[in-house]
């Protein structure tokens, strides 16, 4: 098996090898419409005889877009950007000069020159929106978990049509939850357990822990590690203790699941087997004994061991005190 | 914590007036009444949320968008333990204020009983004549202890935040920002006297602060931002202190060294409070290039002074345990670095290569302290005092670090249109200090698709392979300093050919699919499937885990008045474990092996239909979702044990089932004003046996005392009738 994946994975290497020496020329594809848009990050040449038409003039045709009067660009540009509202449609879409000119008409070359961000790859997507939107949240866009997946901006915004309640953020589905759901369905899943975080309740959303947008953190996560995220809201555990737990300090998923779990405080499995994992220890009910015992019911090991997380108790060793 | 809300309320006030005036604001309105029925005793019902009964206010909010100035208020559930409040003003792309303040309850049992009274301070005592009743004779015990007054288990989060960001120029941004969280209430503890348990109620007061500020330059080609973040933990106490439910004093000291105590105390989380510095830093390298780094260094101190070693006079009086603590408080501290760096390159369209490197390094600077052993409240040695190091006399702190540094590269090629492929690699290399491990290193490879959209169906099939290893295990290494020691006294401790998952070689195999078919504008689905599995390298220990999954989903639109939902997911975990029945005489024998299989199995289901029944007039909802979790422990042995005590049984399954059925209807009287019905059916029941049978005292455990605390199932009816208007 070892020398099979390491089979694979030279085979692998060398055709990404091989794909690169082909000398890969970018597919220009008026479709896409990425080569022939006339934003002023591409250079081609039908862009350069368009020119901005203004707002009213796309609406003329594109009434069911009247409504991003109301939207939170149209709103904000003005004093944010010095783009007032005739100007809006043009800022992401390109001069669109030819492409009204052309009438509707999709055998007229004119139509594509139009960037329509709906048929752009994702990378050129989020190329176009961190014109204006780089840095805060989206420093670590480039090369992030979700750009190197070919996840688009759009993907979970929808600029015409967002269906959020909270509108400043311009999501395409209901709820941030909802957004994150179209692709991790599984987690929907995961918080409907018996022991949850209160996503569903509304008090927590994906982003308190995750920055979709790009993080130096493991899975998107907020802050450098794991452990850091937690303890940013559970700072009572912090320590430095006296008496540390190892798995503690190294790593708070070592028993704990955080999307959800059967089992209560979000964890792995049950106790008394969860810590029999790592110890099997003399004194105690090592055998899957009646769980009549006292050491077993209730919050089992740690009804005894209850300081688990770090004890600072000078006689605190064995985390009872 | 009166004033954390008097100060953002004034800045609040001075800040937003001209905002909210500065022309034609939109509010919104949506309250009602509802009322609950039922059996909803269970603290389950209302874990995280406070449901009204009778009028509430569901929401509210306030906008101003202005040619200048912006304001956005949305409030929810006023005077209800779950309230909220954000407030965010301004002038657009100059200055961003923002206010925040959040209630989260949290329900941990209403079951809880207990005849402990809450003197302060975290002391708890009985009656004296209770302890001496029960000190003489337990006969009676069961007969009383039910009556005991039901105390609430619950802890209540508020947080309030304030934030304010000015951006002078497009690319410079600086902001400030403040936070209080309160934590307070109360959480069911174990206390110990010796061999004998006793429940407490963990008196919960936390507050924690935060202060950080920064700035921040994005330009076209770099991009440059510095953080600073002060965090302080403060508990408001620092001891818990339980009365004995058997014992009213502590005992004289016996020839053997023996002293049952009259109370236990415990030290509860101590203060703590870090510096973070933190800068990030990105570059256009080239046109095609991008460069991003990171570097972090915290610093995390804890001081807090150490509590006398047992609250057992008798036992502190004794000369061997004078002295006892070296110092008298940690002087803790752990420093963490973070560096990361990835550079991204997108040579041509199709392509996109990312390598990157990261260390991550927690130095725990806290000093290993050598003191002497106090195991129990209840005994001490009788030996002669010594300084040398014996297993049954001293311990020392182990003060466990760890650094990880991780490097790796990932290219991303489009192949064609409908398909593109990522391939990755990663190495990984953990190195610890006083585990039983010097270190781990892992390398992980990895594979993904993105096919499509073609027939309108894309599919994102990935693979990934990784093989751990562990270097210079020796599981003697720290035995001395352990709290269970090999050759403690007589008996025996861990057991040498354990193997912590953490720290076992391991095999992974990791694959995931996920598929989307859109064929119309008015249908798609989705299916997922998802299968990690582990392979440990172990003797005894974890052997193997497994998570498989697999979920669909799917919606179709088949007018714009009617729209249907339904998704399913269900997933599995297990693991397999080996370990060892091990008495406290030396019958150490692979004969009383026992094999554990745990396997959680998780049923989800959701479907809805959402109908338009009179065009902008009258809509419906209907919808019901169910989740079915099933827990199964089983032990068997597989040789023939040499003593009855060995004897492997399996624990009872554990069940719990979540239904909810929703249905509400909205009428839109006009524009402004919306009528809603709504009705929701919740049911909720729970099967285990580690809560089911436990009473605030059985007889089987005379000396033992607890809580009681459950979350049992419920059932509820609710009704609500609301109105949201909006002008």
């Amino acid at each position: 098996m070892k020398k099979t994946i390491h089979w694979i994975a030279s085979v692998m290497a060398v055709l990404t090898v091989l794909l690169f020496s082909r000398g890969i020329e970018p597919r220009v594809s008026a479709q896409e419409g990425e080569a022939v848009s006339t934003a002023p990050s591409t250079e081609q040449p039908a862009a350069k005889t368009a020119e901005f038409v203004g707002a009213e003039t796309c609406i003329a045709c594109h009434a069911d877009r009247a409504s991003f009067k109301d939207n939170i660009h149209a709103r904000a540009w003005p004093a944010a950007k010095g783009i007032d509202f005739s100007k809006s449609c043009e800022t992401c879409h390109g001069p669109g000069s030819l492409h009204g000119g052309a009438a509707g008409d999709k055998g007229n070359a004119d139509f594509f020159t139009i960037k329509n961000p709906k048929t752009l790859s994702s990378k050129n997507v989020a190329k176009l929106c961190l014109e204006c939107h780089q840095g805060g949240n989206r420093f670590h866009w480039d090369g992030g978990s979700h750009d190197s997946r070919d996840v688009s901006c759009l993907s979970c915004h929808s600029l015409h049509h967002a269906k959020s309640k909270e509108e400043k953020f311009l999501l395409a589905k209901t709820t941030e939850m909802e957004t994150c759901y179209q692709c991790h369905s599984v987690k929907k899943a995961q918080f409907q357990r018996s022991s949850h975080m209160p996503l569903h309740e509304g008090k927590l959303t994906c982003t308190s822990c995750h920055n979709p947008h790009g993080s130096v953190g493991p899975t998107l996560l907020k802050q450098a590690s794991v452990n850091e995220n937690c303890l940013s809201c559970h700072a009572e555990k912090k320590g430095p203790f006296l008496w540390e737990h190892a798995p503690v300090r190294e790593n708070c998923l070592n028993c704990h699941t955080p999307h959800g779990s059967k089992h209560e405080k979000l964890l792995k499995t049950k106790r008394p087997r969860l810590c029999q994992q790592c110890h099997i220890i003399t004194r105690h009910p090592s055998t899957a004994s009646t769980p009549s015992s006292i050491t077993l019911v209730g919050r089992s090991c740690t009804e005894c061991h209850s300081q688990i997380h770090g004890s600072n108790h000078p006689a605190g060793v064995r985390f009872q005190r | 914590m009166r004033l954390q809300k008097i100060i953002p309320a004034t800045l609040a006030a001075l800040i937003l007036a001209p905002a909210v005036w500065a022309s034609d604001p939109s509010v919104s309105l949506d309250f009602g009444g509802q009322a609950v029925r039922g059996d909803v005793a269970s603290s389950k019902f209302d874990e995280y949320i406070d449901i009204p009964r009778g009028f509430y206010v569901e929401s509210l909010g306030l906008r101003n968008y202005g040619d200048d100035y912006y304001f956005r208020l949305d409030g929810a559930k006023p005077g209800f333990k779950d309230q909220s409040l954000n407030i965010e003003t301004g002038i657009w792309g100059l200055h961003k204020f923002s206010l925040g303040y959040d209630q989260t309850p949290h329900n941990l049992s209403n079951s809880a009983r207990t005849f402990l009274r809450n003197d302060g301070e975290g002391v708890f005592t009985l009656p004296d004549n209770l302890q001496s009743s029960l000190q003489t004779s337990t006969t009676n015990a069961a007969g009383f202890f039910p009556w005991a007054p039901g105390i609430p288990l619950r802890v209540d989060r508020t947080k309030s935040s304030l934030a304010y960001t000015y951006s002078p120029t497009g690319p410079w941004r600086v902001n400030l920002g403040y936070s209080a969280e309160k934590k307070d209430g109360q959480k069911n503890i174990g206390v110990n006297f010796g061999f004998q348990i006793a429940e407490a109620p963990e008196p919960v007061d936390y507050l924690t602060q935060d202060l950080n500020f920064g700035t921040e330059y994005v330009g076209k080609t770099l991009g440059w931002r510095a953080n600073y973040n002060f965090s302080a933990f403060a508990n408001g106490i620092h001891s818990l202190t339980v009365d004995n439910p058997v014992n009213l004093t502590d005992t004289a000291a016996s020839a053997s060294g023996s002293s049952t105590p009259g109370t236990a105390r415990l030290a509860l989380p101590p203060n703590n409070h870090s510096h973070q510095f933190s800068t990030d830093f990105s570059a256009k390298t080239t046109a095609k290039s991008h460069l991003n780094a990171n570097a972090s260094f915290t610093s995390l101190r804890q001081n807090d002074p150490f509590l006398p070693p047992t609250s057992n006079a008798v036992i502190l009086s004794k000369a061997r345990v004078a002295g006892f603590v070296p110092q008298s408080s940690l002087d803790g501290m752990v420093n963490t670095l973070n560096a990361a760096l990835r550079w991204n390159w997108k040579p041509v369209t199709p392509v996109s290569v990312n390598v990157r490197a990261k260390h991550y390094d927690i130095d725990n600077r806290t000093p290993e302290l050598t003191l002497e052993r106090i195991p129990y409240d209840s005994s001490y040695s009788t030996g002669t005092p010594t300084k040398s190091f014996k297993y049954g006399n001293v311990r020392r702190s182990l003060p466990y670090s760890y650094d990880k540094t991780n490097a790796g590269a990932d290219c991303y090629y489009s192949i064609a249109k409908p398909l593109s492929m990522k391939l990755a690699y990663d190495w990984e290399r953990i190195g610890y200090d006083f585990f039983e491990a010097k270190a781990t290193q892992e390398d992980i490879y990895a594979v993904s698709f993105k096919a499509g959209p073609f027939y309108d169906l894309v599919v994102r099939p990935s693979y990934q392979y990784a093989r751990r290893i562990v270097k210079d295990y020796n599981e003697e290494l720290h035995w001395a300093e352990e709290s269970f020691p090999l050759g403690e006294g007589t008996a025996l401790g861990e057991m040498p050919q354990l193997r912590k998952f953490d720290l076992a070689g391991r095999k992974r195999h990791k694959v995931t699919v996920r598929a989307d078919w859109d064929p119309l504008d008015y249908l798609n689905a989705g299916v997922d499937y998802g299968l990690t599995k582990d392979d440990y390298d172990a003797e005894y220990g974890v052997q193997d885990g497994r998570t498989l999954y697999y979920s669909v989903d799917a919606s179709v639109s088949p007018s714009d008045r009617l729209g249907i939902y339904a998704d399913y997911s269900w997933e599995q975990m297990s693991a397999f474990t080996r370990s060892r029945y091990r008495s406290s005489t030396a019958d150490d024998l692979v004969a009383n092996d026992w094999a554990g299989v745990l396997k959680d199995t998780a049923h989800s289901v959701d479907v809805g239909v959402q109908s338009v029944l009179l065009k902008d007039k009258l809509d419906a909802d209907l919808g019901w979702g169910m989740t079915y979790l099933k827990g199964l422990q089983q032990a068997s042995n597989p040789g023939t044990i040499t003593t009855a005590s060995a004897l492997a049984t399996d624990f009872p399954n554990t069940y719990s089932r979540l239904q909810k059925l929703r249905a509400s209807m909205r009428y839109r009287w006009s524009q402004s004003l919306t009528a809603r019905l709504g009705y929701e059916y919740q049911r909720y029941t729970e099967t285990d046996w580690s809560q089911d049978d436990l009473e605030v005292y059985q007889k089987d455990w005379a000396t033992s005392v607890f809580l009681g605390a459950a979350q049992t199932g419920y059932e509820a009816h609710l009704i609500s009738l609301g109105l949201s208007y909006a002008f």
